[in-house]
């Protein structure tokens, strides 16, 4: 009995080290030991530059198929597929395949670095592209660039500088994306109601245009609020302001003089700068120009009850939903023209050194594929860039600015990003033009944190925003201040100690 | 022995040997998928525990340094370990006690019951996300159902928008599914002989008597079977309710910050942090691991009968 126990505990071991030197052989962490990660003369390492050798004129015949990792949205899915025809005009027996990202960007990659089936091209934002070069998965695409600015056929000068630099390392290094629009931050707002609350909206004199100032818009903040409250909309705002999103809120930060970072790496968030942003935030929620962050409540700009939408969304899509409103189809149906009803301005200009929030998404390539892919990847990006390009992505239905600066007039000839819309689109291209362009890059501190460094700021603005103080401005004082203190304490907890 | 008898004992041998086989081949699947989908991940994740990994290309053995950050760097443990703790403290017992009280009322031969059981099973068939919309809604502290009940008697909440309040709320939303430990409960008081009930009456037990007597004993075996996968749920609880809300599903103030939640986040969402959320998961693991020895370690209560 006793043996045939111990040969049962023995084969119960033995089956048990077996499964564990298995797992141990076949599992180990890709890279192995303290190797350093991938291959640096294609992404460029730590800190270097990508120095693999390119081939910048490939057969144009050569049959191929790119696989394209796009994000979940329809919309997305439909450009990467139009740029493919239309790159296909050029390369014929290119084709393309889409695999679609579900929900975070890092994670989906990671499947599919994890199960050796990385896709040739993938689309990621100004963070996401940080984190994936970091993790060494994404080439590097200077020897391209250089290649083809040598051989005349690519020049950087084309495109907004503070929109291309998005998609460096640290904003300012290898190229890691191909950014592909300028996303900026804009007003969009409804005519109609800013027009019923006696707003002048007559573009010689409004105030409502761009590089209007924060003061200007308070004015007519001041002035549709009155026209709510006097009308029975008292319970509702009037912006859908998006405080919490870091376009928004680090463009009124940096506006009001406010730093992240001070010398020797030490938090420099606590400052007279901060409070004064952080007041200004917190007067429009006191006067009820915008909801609390606690809360579900918006303006709803989009159901055409808020006047104001702080976003960077093209305004074809914004357009297409403010449609759909029932008061708009019948303004719509009474004769008037969509530019009537509703319009774009630049974000209000804070301050004497104005920012104004900016953003991108693109495509990186993937630093696994091989040599040939990787050159017809390179190809596409190129296509992606230019001016047919770019009129392939307004014409397939949201008019996102082109990254170039030479299509900026979206009613010149052989520029379709205006799709016949009568809007102000040159909103979304005025602050890069006056140099206002303003990038979340208080992240770079350590961008695999992002999100955290974020969520300590935006806790922060929140806490103060919604706080109700009990015993007068000693009171919210001294919570701003504790809020402050706290903001800074994690900034560089997330940035150096987690 | 004869021939015959040597033949005829082969044959028997073959013919167990083909049934045994039979057995490993049914089982092999089940054994396979275990193997496969848990015993390799398992020991995966202790591997990757060992190594400062991004899940992508860089790995550095760091040993157990991982395991020692979670307690001595890592801010955002003490938090999640009390939240998850707590939710588990409250939860389980919350919806052991009442699916079993629920159970016992509809366990009766009354006319219509079965539409009472299909109604408290039907929340469980309904999807989580729907049911997040749902609840979102419910809740939702300034159009919100509930707060406009709750105002009528002049009171009002912010429910999931306040750290005071959000993780009341989610046990709260545990209730949704108490249908689900309700069917368990039915089935085994299903196996408890009606003689018993019979005598108990003829004896002159009330209904109170036979439930203490009879039914709380002899269905603890399935208490103790709900009892050690409540504890297993509740310490693994993902919050999908608050994630489809939109907040992160971390909550106000990070009040409803759970460990599996931030496995996810630091595997997935933090670059370069694949082996700590390893470590992170195998100290979960262990002590979940430790709270099952318990409840089997003090099992005694449980009463096995035929």
């Amino acid at each position: 009995m006793k043996i045939l126990r111990f040969k049962r505990f023995g084969v119960s071991l033995l089956c048990m080290c077996l499964v564990l030197i298995m797992s141990a052989c076949i599992l180990l962490p890709t890279g192995s030991v303290d190797d350093g990660g991938g291959d640096d003369s294609v992404t460029g390492g730590d800190d270097g530059t990508p120095t693999y050798a390119v081939e910048i004129n490939p057969d144009k015949n050569a049959a191929l198929e790119l696989t394209v990792s796009v994000s979940g949205d329809a919309h997305e899915r439909k450009i990467i597929e139009e740029l493919g025809k239309g790159f296909q005009k050029e390369y014929p027996n290119i084709t393309f395949k889409i695999d679609p990202i579900s929900g975070n960007i890092y994670d989906t990659v990671m499947g599919y670095y994890r199960a050796n089936r990385m896709p040739d091209l993938l689309m990621a934002n100004s963070f996401s592209m940080l984190t994936l070069g970091a993790a060494k998965v994404v080439a590097g695409l200077d020897p391209y660039i250089e290649a083809e600015t040598q051989n005349g056929t690519f020049d950087a000068d084309d495109y907004y500088a503070d929109f291309w630099k998005l998609g460096q390392r640290n904003f300012d290094g290898t190229q890691w994306m191909v950014p592909r629009a300028a996303d900026q931050v804009v007003v969009h707002y409804n005519k109609s109601i800013l027009r019923a609350a006696g707003v002048d909206l007559d573009p010689a004199t409004t105030k409502v245009k761009n590089g209007w100032t924060w003061r200007d818009f308070l004015d007519v903040c001041a002035r549709v609020r009155s026209y709510y409250d006097g009308h029975g909309m008292g319970n509702l705002y009037l912006i859908d302001s998006y405080l919490n999103w870091e376009a928004n809120f680090n463009a009124i930060l940096r506006s009001c003089g406010a730093e992240y970072w001070g010398e020797g790496d030490a938090g420099a968030i606590v400052s007279e700068n901060t409070k004064t942003a952080l007041n200004l935030m917190k007067d429009l929620v006191e006067k009820k120009y915008t909801a609390k962050f606690s809360g579900a409540s918006q303006a709803n700009f989009d159901g055409g009850q808020g006047a104001f939408l702080f976003h960077s969304r093209a305004s074809s899509l914004t357009w297409n939903i403010l449609k759909e409103v029932t008061a708009v189809k019948n303004e719509l149906g009474g004769g008037a023209a969509p530019e009537d009803i509703y319009d774009v301005a630049t974000f209000p200009l804070i301050g004497d050194s104005p920012k104004i929030g900016a953003g991108a998404a693109g495509y990186c390539v993937a630093a696994t594929i091989d040599a040939s892919r990787r050159d017809y990847a390179w190809q596409f990006l190129k296509f992606m860039l230019s001016r047919d390009g770019q009129n392939i992505i307004a014409e397939c239905g949201a008019n996102y600015p082109p990254i170039r600066k030479d299509m900026a007039d979206p009613t010149a000839e052989g520029v379709s990003w205006g799709l016949n819309l009568g809007f102000n689109l040159d909103a979304y291209t005025w602050a890069a033009r006056q140099g206002y362009a303003c990038a979340t890059d208080f992240i770079l501190k350590r961008p695999a944190m992002a999100q955290d460094l974020i969520d300590a700021v935006n806790t922060m603005i929140k806490n103060y925003v919604d706080y109700t103080p009990a015993q007068g401005s000693a009171d919210a004082n001294a919570k701003l201040d504790r809020e402050m203190q706290y903001c800074r304490e994690s900034l560089e907890y997330w940035a150096f100690d987690a | 022995m004869t021939a015959n008898a040597v033949k005829k004992r082969k044959r028997v041998a073959k013919r167990e040997t083909v049934r045994r086989l039979q057995g490993v081949l049914f089982t092999l699947p089940v054994i396979v998928g275990i193997v496969v989908f848990s015993y390799i991940p398992a020991v995966q994740a202790f591997i990757y525990s060992l190594f400062k990994y991004d899940g992508f290309k860089t790995a550095q053995y760091i040993g157990f340094k991982n395991y020692a950050d979670l307690f001595s760097v890592d801010r955002e443990t003490g938090k999640v370990f009390l939240n998850t703790f707590l939710y588990a403290f409250v939860s389980v017992p919350l919806s052991l006690v009442l699916g079993y009280l629920v159970a016992l009322l509809v366990n009766n031969k009354l006319r219509g019951v079965s539409a009472f059981r299909t109604l408290f099973y039907l929340p469980v068939i309904i999807p989580g996300v729907a049911a997040a919309v749902l609840w979102r809604d419910l809740f939702n502290s300034e159009f919100g159902v509930i707060n406009r009940i709750f105002g009528a008697f002049g009171a009002h909440s912010l429910f999931f928008e306040s750290e005071k309040t959000a993780l009341a709320t989610l046990l709260f939303t545990g209730v949704w599914g108490v249908g689900g430990s309700m069917i368990i409960w039915l089935a085994a008081f299903k196996n408890i002989p009606a003689e018993l009930y019979e005598s108990a009456k003829i004896d002159g037990a009330n209904a109170f008597t036979r439930v203490v007597k009879i039914t709380l004993p002899l269905s603890t075996p399935m208490i103790f079977y709900n009892l050690v996968l409540s504890v297993i749920g509740s310490l693994q609880v993902f919050n999908t309710f608050i994630i489809a809300g939109g907040s992160g599903g971390r909550g106000p103030e990070n009040s409803l910050y759970f460990i599996a939640l931030k496995i996810y986040n630091d595997a997935f969402t933090r670059g370069g942090r694949m082996g700590y959320a390893s470590a992170l998961g195998m100290a979960l693991f262990a002590v979940i691991g430790l709270l099952i020895l318990l409840v089997f370690k003090t099992n005694k209560w449980v009463t096995y009968t035929e």
